[in-house]
Protein backbone atom coordinates (compact mmCIF):
# COMPACT_ATOMS: atom_id res chain seq x y z
CA UNK A 1 0.00 0.00 0.00
CA UNK A 2 1.22 3.50 -0.67
CA UNK A 3 0.23 6.81 1.25
CA UNK A 4 0.31 10.05 -0.39
CA UNK A 5 3.41 12.17 0.13
CA UNK A 6 2.36 15.01 2.57
CA UNK A 7 1.69 18.14 1.12
CA UNK A 8 4.88 20.60 2.06
CA UNK A 9 3.88 24.10 2.03
CA UNK A 10 6.81 26.91 1.73
CA UNK A 11 7.43 28.91 4.87
CA UNK A 12 6.15 31.79 5.21
CA UNK A 13 8.08 34.55 7.59
CA UNK A 14 5.55 37.48 6.75
CA UNK A 15 3.65 39.44 9.75
CA UNK A 16 0.60 38.45 7.76
CA UNK A 17 -0.75 35.40 6.20
CA UNK A 18 -3.58 32.84 5.08
CA UNK A 19 -4.32 30.81 2.75
CA UNK A 20 -6.95 32.84 0.71
CA UNK A 21 -6.77 30.36 -2.22
CA UNK A 22 -7.75 27.45 -0.63
CA UNK A 23 -4.41 25.40 -1.69
CA UNK A 24 -3.93 24.23 1.59
CA UNK A 25 -1.17 26.87 2.09
CA UNK A 26 -0.49 30.09 3.24
CA UNK A 27 0.10 32.91 1.52
CA UNK A 28 2.12 36.31 2.73
CA UNK A 29 -0.50 38.82 3.19
CA UNK A 30 0.06 42.93 2.75
CA UNK A 31 -2.42 45.49 3.80
CA UNK A 32 -2.13 49.31 2.80
CA UNK A 33 -4.92 51.55 2.07
CA UNK A 34 -7.39 49.43 2.98
CA UNK A 35 -5.88 46.79 0.25
CA UNK A 36 -5.09 43.64 1.28
CA UNK A 37 -3.23 42.16 -1.26
CA UNK A 38 -2.11 37.95 -1.31
CA UNK A 39 -0.43 35.92 -3.57
CA UNK A 40 -2.82 36.85 -6.88
CA UNK A 41 -5.65 38.15 -5.61
CA UNK A 42 -6.75 41.11 -4.11
CA UNK A 43 -9.48 42.65 -0.93
CA UNK A 44 -10.97 45.89 -0.71
CA UNK A 45 -11.42 46.40 3.13
CA UNK A 46 -11.28 48.75 5.73
CA UNK A 47 -9.81 52.35 5.42
CA UNK A 48 -6.24 54.06 6.26
CA UNK A 49 -5.79 54.22 9.73
CA UNK A 50 -7.00 50.33 10.56
CA UNK A 51 -5.06 47.75 11.77
CA UNK A 52 -5.42 44.64 10.52
CA UNK A 53 -3.78 40.33 11.68
CA UNK A 54 -4.42 37.33 10.85
CA UNK A 55 -5.63 33.90 12.37
CA UNK A 56 -7.94 31.07 12.29
CA UNK A 57 -9.98 32.71 15.11
CA UNK A 58 -12.93 30.12 14.72
CA UNK A 59 -10.52 27.35 15.08
CA UNK A 60 -11.53 26.09 11.57
CA UNK A 61 -7.99 25.52 10.27
CA UNK A 62 -8.40 28.54 7.73
CA UNK A 63 -6.89 31.69 8.97
CA UNK A 64 -9.26 35.05 8.34
CA UNK A 65 -8.84 38.70 9.21
CA UNK A 66 -9.41 40.39 11.97
CA UNK A 67 -9.71 44.53 12.08
CA UNK A 68 -9.50 47.27 14.53
CA UNK A 69 -10.29 50.62 13.90
CA UNK A 70 -8.03 52.51 16.11
CA UNK A 71 -10.13 55.94 16.29
CA UNK A 72 -13.86 54.10 17.52
CA UNK A 73 -12.42 51.44 19.05
CA UNK A 74 -14.38 48.61 17.06
CA UNK A 75 -12.97 44.78 16.47
CA UNK A 76 -13.99 43.36 13.30
CA UNK A 77 -13.90 39.55 12.38
CA UNK A 78 -13.92 38.17 9.29
CA UNK A 79 -15.57 34.70 8.58
CA UNK A 80 -13.99 34.02 5.42
CA UNK A 81 -12.94 35.80 2.01
CA UNK A 82 -14.42 37.28 -0.44
CA UNK A 83 -14.96 36.10 -3.70
CA UNK A 84 -15.05 37.38 -7.29
CA UNK A 85 -19.09 38.73 -6.91
CA UNK A 86 -19.32 37.58 -3.24
CA UNK A 87 -18.69 39.98 -0.84
CA UNK A 88 -18.02 39.32 3.13
CA UNK A 89 -19.41 41.73 5.71
CA UNK A 90 -18.13 42.09 8.93
CA UNK A 91 -20.28 43.54 12.44
CA UNK A 92 -18.23 45.00 15.00
CA UNK A 93 -18.18 42.23 17.59
CA UNK A 94 -16.47 44.25 20.35
CA UNK A 95 -15.56 47.98 21.11
CA UNK A 96 -12.73 48.87 23.15
CA UNK A 97 -11.94 52.20 24.64
CA UNK A 98 -7.92 53.12 23.87
CA UNK A 99 -7.19 50.12 21.60
CA UNK A 100 -4.35 50.50 19.82
CA UNK A 101 -3.32 47.01 18.21
CA UNK A 102 -4.84 43.61 18.08
CA UNK A 103 -2.35 40.49 19.00
CA UNK A 104 -3.43 36.38 18.84
CA UNK A 105 -2.58 34.35 21.50
CA UNK A 106 -3.12 30.80 22.13
CA UNK A 107 -4.65 31.17 25.80
CA UNK A 108 -6.43 27.73 26.03
CA UNK A 109 -3.93 26.15 24.00
CA UNK A 110 -6.15 24.52 22.10
CA UNK A 111 -3.64 25.44 18.50
CA UNK A 112 -6.22 27.91 17.89
CA UNK A 113 -5.39 32.02 18.55
CA UNK A 114 -7.54 33.62 20.80
CA UNK A 115 -8.26 37.09 19.56
CA UNK A 116 -6.32 39.86 22.13
CA UNK A 117 -6.98 43.78 21.93
CA UNK A 118 -4.38 46.14 22.90
CA UNK A 119 -5.44 49.21 24.69
CA UNK A 120 -4.32 52.25 26.73
CA UNK A 121 -5.09 52.48 30.60
CA UNK A 122 -5.68 48.42 31.11
CA UNK A 123 -4.70 44.93 30.45
CA UNK A 124 -5.45 43.75 27.32
CA UNK A 125 -9.04 42.13 26.33
CA UNK A 126 -10.17 39.45 24.69
CA UNK A 127 -13.14 38.96 21.89
CA UNK A 128 -15.04 36.36 22.53
CA UNK A 129 -15.35 33.46 20.24
CA UNK A 130 -18.55 33.39 17.97
CA UNK B 1 -12.85 25.09 38.76
CA UNK B 2 -15.65 25.10 41.52
CA UNK B 3 -18.21 24.00 38.82
CA UNK B 4 -16.38 21.03 38.19
CA UNK B 5 -16.31 20.07 41.48
CA UNK B 6 -20.23 21.10 41.81
CA UNK B 7 -21.16 18.50 38.76
CA UNK B 8 -19.03 15.89 40.35
CA UNK B 9 -20.46 16.13 44.09
CA UNK B 10 -24.18 16.29 42.08
CA UNK B 11 -23.44 13.00 40.21
CA UNK B 12 -22.46 11.32 43.41
CA UNK B 13 -26.00 12.82 44.98
CA UNK B 14 -28.10 11.73 42.13
CA UNK B 15 -26.17 8.26 42.32
CA UNK B 16 -27.43 7.70 46.10
CA UNK B 17 -30.74 9.16 45.14
CA UNK B 18 -30.85 6.04 42.83
CA UNK B 19 -30.73 3.52 46.27
CA UNK B 20 -34.35 4.61 47.79
CA UNK B 21 -37.79 5.53 46.35
CA UNK B 22 -36.53 7.22 42.99
CA UNK B 23 -34.33 4.11 41.98
CA UNK B 24 -34.88 3.76 37.84
CA UNK B 25 -37.19 1.24 36.04
CA UNK B 26 -35.14 -1.63 34.57
CA UNK B 27 -33.47 0.19 31.58
CA UNK B 28 -32.21 -2.75 30.22
CA UNK B 29 -35.66 -4.45 30.15
CA UNK B 30 -38.35 -2.14 28.74
CA UNK B 31 -40.93 -4.70 28.66
CA UNK B 32 -40.74 -4.02 32.48
CA UNK B 33 -41.34 -0.45 32.27
CA UNK B 34 -44.74 -0.48 32.40
CA UNK B 35 -44.67 -2.89 35.64
CA UNK B 36 -42.36 -0.56 37.31
CA UNK B 37 -45.01 2.65 36.30
CA UNK B 38 -48.05 1.06 38.15
CA UNK B 39 -45.82 0.11 41.25
CA UNK B 40 -44.68 3.56 41.64
CA UNK B 41 -46.83 6.84 42.93
CA UNK B 42 -46.75 9.53 40.28
CA UNK B 43 -44.63 11.93 41.64
CA UNK B 44 -42.17 9.58 42.69
CA UNK B 45 -42.22 7.93 39.11
CA UNK B 46 -41.83 11.67 38.38
CA UNK B 47 -38.77 12.30 39.91
CA UNK B 48 -36.77 9.08 39.02
CA UNK B 49 -37.46 10.33 35.33
CA UNK B 50 -36.68 13.37 36.12
CA UNK B 51 -33.41 11.50 38.30
CA UNK B 52 -32.49 9.74 35.15
CA UNK B 53 -32.54 12.67 32.89
CA UNK B 54 -30.14 14.97 35.05
CA UNK B 55 -27.70 11.85 34.99
CA UNK B 56 -26.96 12.01 31.70
CA UNK B 57 -26.96 15.67 31.70
CA UNK B 58 -24.12 15.51 33.93
CA UNK B 59 -21.89 12.16 32.76
CA UNK B 60 -22.58 14.53 29.06
CA UNK B 61 -20.73 17.31 31.24
CA UNK B 62 -18.05 15.42 32.61
CA UNK B 63 -17.25 13.32 29.62
CA UNK B 64 -16.93 16.24 26.93
CA UNK B 65 -15.63 18.34 29.91
CA UNK B 66 -12.64 15.55 30.81
CA UNK B 67 -12.23 14.81 27.11
CA UNK B 68 -11.98 18.80 26.21
CA UNK B 69 -9.54 19.68 28.84
CA UNK B 70 -6.91 16.56 27.84
CA UNK B 71 -7.14 17.59 24.26
CA UNK B 72 -6.52 21.29 25.20
CA UNK B 73 -3.78 20.45 27.61
CA UNK B 74 -2.75 17.84 24.68
CA UNK B 75 -2.85 21.29 21.84
CA UNK B 76 -4.98 18.53 19.93
CA UNK B 77 -6.60 20.83 17.86
CA UNK B 78 -8.72 18.71 15.59
CA UNK B 79 -10.05 16.46 18.54
CA UNK B 80 -10.91 20.08 20.22
CA UNK B 81 -12.73 21.11 17.41
CA UNK B 82 -14.50 17.54 16.86
CA UNK B 83 -15.57 18.12 20.73
CA UNK B 84 -16.57 21.69 20.85
CA UNK B 85 -19.02 21.09 18.07
CA UNK B 86 -20.59 18.25 20.92
CA UNK B 87 -20.27 21.11 23.06
CA UNK B 88 -22.93 23.36 24.49
CA UNK B 89 -21.55 26.89 23.70
CA UNK B 90 -21.81 28.02 27.74
CA UNK B 91 -20.03 24.43 28.36
CA UNK B 92 -17.25 25.24 25.88
CA UNK B 93 -16.69 28.43 27.03
CA UNK B 94 -16.55 27.51 30.71
CA UNK B 95 -14.28 24.40 29.77
CA UNK B 96 -12.01 27.26 28.16
CA UNK B 97 -11.81 29.68 30.77
CA UNK B 98 -10.93 26.26 33.42
CA UNK B 99 -8.35 25.40 31.23
CA UNK B 100 -6.59 28.99 30.89
CA UNK B 101 -6.68 29.32 34.61
CA UNK B 102 -5.49 26.13 35.25
CA UNK B 103 -2.53 27.30 32.69
CA UNK B 104 -2.07 30.86 33.48
CA UNK B 105 -1.47 29.31 37.11
CA UNK B 106 1.17 27.13 35.51
CA UNK B 107 0.02 24.14 36.95
CA UNK B 108 -0.82 21.85 33.79
CA UNK B 109 1.43 22.99 31.37
CA UNK B 110 4.08 25.41 32.52
CA UNK B 111 5.76 25.78 28.92
CA UNK B 112 2.89 27.41 28.08
CA UNK B 113 2.39 29.20 30.56
CA UNK B 114 5.54 30.35 30.32
CA UNK B 115 4.90 31.60 26.95
CA UNK B 116 1.63 33.82 28.15
CA UNK B 117 1.83 34.51 31.66
CA UNK B 118 -0.71 37.07 32.42
CA UNK B 119 -3.93 36.56 33.82
CA UNK B 120 -7.01 35.63 31.61
CA UNK B 121 -7.95 38.47 29.81
CA UNK B 122 -11.45 39.72 30.62
CA UNK B 123 -13.89 39.74 27.48
CA UNK B 124 -14.33 42.68 25.36
CA UNK B 125 -17.69 44.27 25.65
CA UNK B 126 -19.83 43.45 22.57
CA UNK B 127 -19.84 46.84 19.85
CA UNK B 128 -23.56 47.69 20.94
CA UNK B 129 -26.98 46.06 19.69
CA UNK B 130 -27.06 44.03 16.45
CA UNK B 131 -28.55 47.00 14.71
CA UNK B 132 -26.31 49.76 15.37
CA UNK B 133 -23.29 48.20 15.43
CA UNK B 134 -21.20 49.10 12.59
CA UNK B 135 -20.23 46.55 9.62
CA UNK B 136 -17.84 46.62 6.92
CA UNK B 137 -17.49 44.18 3.67
CA UNK B 138 -14.67 42.74 1.96
CA UNK B 139 -14.80 42.68 -1.65
CA UNK B 140 -11.98 41.18 -3.88
CA UNK B 141 -11.52 43.32 -6.38
CA UNK B 142 -9.41 42.76 -9.61
CA UNK B 143 -6.12 42.40 -10.56
CA UNK B 144 -3.67 45.16 -10.86
CA UNK B 145 -2.59 46.19 -13.90
CA UNK B 146 0.77 47.67 -14.86
CA UNK B 147 -0.88 51.29 -13.95
CA UNK B 148 -2.30 50.07 -10.73
CA UNK B 149 0.63 48.86 -8.73
CA UNK B 150 -0.96 46.82 -5.54
CA UNK B 151 0.10 48.18 -2.37
CA UNK B 152 3.38 48.66 -1.15
CA UNK B 153 4.45 49.67 2.57
CA UNK B 154 6.31 51.85 1.62
CA UNK B 155 8.73 53.22 4.33
CA UNK B 156 9.58 56.54 3.42
CA UNK B 157 6.68 57.24 1.06
CA UNK B 158 7.34 60.49 -1.37
CA UNK B 159 6.25 63.83 -1.09
CA UNK B 160 3.14 62.85 -3.38
CA UNK B 161 1.92 59.63 -1.84
CA UNK B 162 -1.15 60.49 0.11
CA UNK B 163 -0.72 58.15 3.10
CA UNK B 164 2.06 57.32 5.62
CA UNK B 165 2.80 53.57 7.49
CA UNK B 166 4.02 54.74 10.36
CA UNK B 167 7.24 53.27 11.11
CA UNK B 168 8.97 51.93 14.81
CA UNK B 169 10.26 55.43 15.93
CA UNK B 170 8.29 57.78 14.23
CA UNK B 171 6.00 60.48 15.43
CA UNK B 172 3.82 62.84 13.55
CA UNK B 173 6.32 65.96 13.83
CA UNK B 174 9.05 63.28 12.13
CA UNK B 175 6.88 62.57 9.53
CA UNK B 176 5.30 66.22 8.43
CA UNK B 177 9.66 67.12 8.91
CA UNK B 178 10.23 64.41 6.12
CA UNK B 179 7.19 65.11 3.79
CA UNK B 180 8.22 69.08 3.81
CA UNK B 181 12.34 68.06 3.39
CA UNK B 182 11.25 65.93 0.43
CA UNK B 183 8.68 68.55 -0.93
CA UNK B 184 11.31 71.45 -0.43
CA UNK B 185 14.35 69.65 -1.65
CA UNK B 186 15.91 70.79 1.48
CA UNK B 187 15.36 70.95 5.01
CA UNK B 188 12.41 72.64 6.28
CA UNK B 189 13.01 74.91 8.96
CA UNK B 190 10.94 74.26 12.12
CA UNK B 191 8.68 77.22 11.87
CA UNK B 192 7.98 76.30 8.40
CA UNK B 193 7.01 72.39 9.84
CA UNK B 194 4.64 73.59 12.70
CA UNK B 195 1.88 74.39 10.30
CA UNK B 196 1.94 71.68 8.45
CA UNK B 197 2.78 69.47 11.67
CA UNK B 198 -0.59 70.71 12.84
CA UNK B 199 -2.63 70.45 9.18
CA UNK B 200 -1.28 66.22 9.74
CA UNK B 201 -2.78 66.14 12.65
CA UNK B 202 -6.18 67.66 11.98
CA UNK B 203 -5.96 64.94 9.23
CA UNK B 204 -5.74 62.29 11.36
CA UNK B 205 -7.03 62.64 14.43
CA UNK B 206 -10.27 60.14 13.42
CA UNK B 207 -7.46 57.26 13.24
CA UNK B 208 -5.88 58.41 16.69
CA UNK B 209 -6.38 55.29 19.61
CA UNK B 210 -6.73 58.44 21.92
CA UNK B 211 -8.06 61.56 19.66
CA UNK B 212 -6.44 63.57 22.43
CA UNK B 213 -3.05 62.27 22.55
CA UNK B 214 -1.26 62.87 18.71
CA UNK B 215 1.59 61.33 20.37
CA UNK B 216 0.07 58.05 21.03
CA UNK B 217 0.61 56.37 17.02
CA UNK B 218 1.88 52.83 16.38
CA UNK B 219 4.03 51.12 13.89
CA UNK B 220 1.79 50.33 11.18
CA UNK B 221 -0.89 52.64 11.43
CA UNK B 222 -1.43 54.03 7.90
CA UNK B 223 -2.16 58.24 7.83
CA UNK B 224 -3.04 60.20 4.74
CA UNK B 225 -0.81 62.74 4.02
CA UNK B 226 -2.37 66.18 3.26
CA UNK B 227 -0.48 68.62 0.45
CA UNK B 228 2.48 69.90 1.64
Amino acid sequence: MTTAPARVCPEVTAPLSADTDGDGCPEALRWADGIVEAGGGRWSVGRPGDLVVTGDWACRGMSTLALLRPGTGDVFVFDGWASPGQDVAATARARVDGAFALRPSDLDADGCPELLVERTGGPPVRVPRP
Amino acid sequence: MLWALGVVAALGALHLAGRGPLAPPPLTAPSGWSAWLEGQDPVVAAFAVVRLAALGVGWYVVAVGVAGALARLASRRRLVAALDRLTVPPLRRLLAATVTVSLGAGVANPAVAAADRHDAPAVADSATSSTTAPTITMRQLPPPTEAEPGPTPAPVPAADDRTWTVQPGQCFWSIAEAVLDESLGRDATPSEVVPYWNRLIEANRGALADRDNPDLIFPGQVFTVPPP
